[in-house]
């Protein structure tokens, strides 16, 4: 049954995704493409409910273990949602080839992205806005130590989740690389709290666009149904497995697969 | 106890409010659309290749034609859909709710304006 196929196909997915750190639905929306010639559009959606999903179970966790800087999401989620809604129009307007090309890219992105070193640089100062909302944050080690940071560039990380939120609505995924990349990287917040703030403002970027395609029609139950069950589980198991299995060297290994299903998108994009 | 540690302690109370809602209504909505698509397999036998091309069916039709079909499967299925993605939503007008609470006006507002754009862009859907 294609169905079952789908569904531990989204398994795998998600599990991937979660060992790689992309996300289950980067890895989705190649294989709903090229293997079973899903339309990308329905691929598209059928991830971002799978991204919906994901991320608000993940972010439950992260907030109990007080990781999220909840002021810091709620201003950055401007930015993310109102790229979203762009992005949303823009695929409207947008080809299908134009849509493969796209994600052929920011697959490539993504790839080189999972082989930088990600350093921690904490900052000594606060951006004025950063003052004025109060965005500095503090979250406690394993061992009982508080971590206190402060937030640099914030209008710069701003942009950077409006362009996130657009990238976000139009390739059906979380964009959390380009989020992260923005707060660990300009806005210099350390690792976990970027990790995890980023992860509670996934589902919100997400739900902005899988609102607008699940009342457009574009949401097929019978695809989204399976996508967001399996990449659900995926995600879970993958998060365990991260733990007890060598991730770096998975991640060198699989730098190679997806560079060639980039390839294979951006081909199709441009025949 | 200080101003300033009540806050913090009021802070992670909302944090850990929005955390049992969301974790809770993942759970849900993971159910029903579980329940639906199990459901729908029992009934039909769809094939994937068949959506190979784009032709759209906007939800309140899809939800007109489940009703006037009895197709509840399909009806829970969505239903399921439906509950998952209004949750983020939720989640920002409960935290909007909770900010305004603690007396913290500008965000506050920011998530209320994070919650508009989020209706609008439902909204969207329906005229695009």
């Amino acid at each position: 049954m294609l169905e079952l196929l789908l569904l531990t196909t989204a398994v795998a997915a998600g599990f991937l995704g979660a060992l790689l750190g992309l996300g289950g639905g980067i890895i989705v929306v190649p294989v709903l493409t090229l293997f079973y010639h899903v339309n990308i559009r329905y691929a598209i959606a059928a991830s971002l409910i799978s991204v919906v999903a994901t991320s608000s179970g993940a972010a439950a966790s992260y907030l109990k273990d007080s990781l999220t800087n909840l002021r810091l999401a709620v201003f950055l989620e401007v930015g993310t949602v109102s790229g979203a809604v762009l992005g949303f129009v823009l695929a409207s307007y947008l080809q299908a080839k134009a849509l493969f090309l796209l994600f052929g890219l920011f697959l490539l992105f993504s790839g080189a992205m999972m082989l930088r070193k990600r350093l921690e640089q904490l900052s000594e100062t606060s951006h004025p806005w950063a003052e004025a909302l109060k965005l500095s944050g503090s979250y406690p080690e394993r061992d009982g130590q508080i971590i206190n940071y402060k937030v640099q560039n914030v209008p710069l990380g701003l942009f950077a989740m409006f362009c996130a939120g657009i990238l976000s609505a139009l390739l059906g995924i979380g964009s959390g690389i380009f989020k992260v990349l923005a707060m660990d990287g300009a806005m210099k917040i350390p690792i976990k709290a970027s990790s995890a703030t980023s992860n509670f403002m996934i589902g919100v970027t997400a739900a902005a666009s899988a609102g607008a395609y699940l009342l457009r029609g574009d949401v097929i139950p019978q695809i989204a149904a399976p996508v967001a069950l399996g990449i659900i589980v995926g995600s879970f198991l993958g998060a365990k497995a991260m733990v007890r299995l060598p991730a770096l060297r998975i991640r060198q290994v699989f730098v190679v697969v997806i560079v060639i299903v980039s390839l294979q998108m951006i081909y199709k994009g441009l025949s | 106890m200080s101003p300033q540690v009540n806050k913090k302690y009021s802070l992670h109370d909302l944090e850990l409010l929005i955390s049992y809602f969301l974790r809770w209504g993942v759970s849900f909505a993971g159910f029903t659309i579980l329940l639906g698509w199990v459901w729908m397999l029992r009934q039909e036998n769809p094939r994937l290749t068949t959506f190979t091309d784009y032709h759209p069916q906007p939800l309140l039709e899809s939800l007109h034609w489940a009703v006037l079909t009895n197709d509840r499967p399909m009806l829970i299925c969505l239903l399921g859909l439906g509950i998952l993605v209004t949750l983020p939503v939720l989640r920002v007008l409960m935290t909007a709710v909770l900010f305004f609470k603690q007396k913290e006006l500008r965000l506050g507002t920011m998530a209320l304006v994070v919650f508009a754009i989020l209706v609008a862009s439902f909204l969207l859907g329906i005229e695009i």
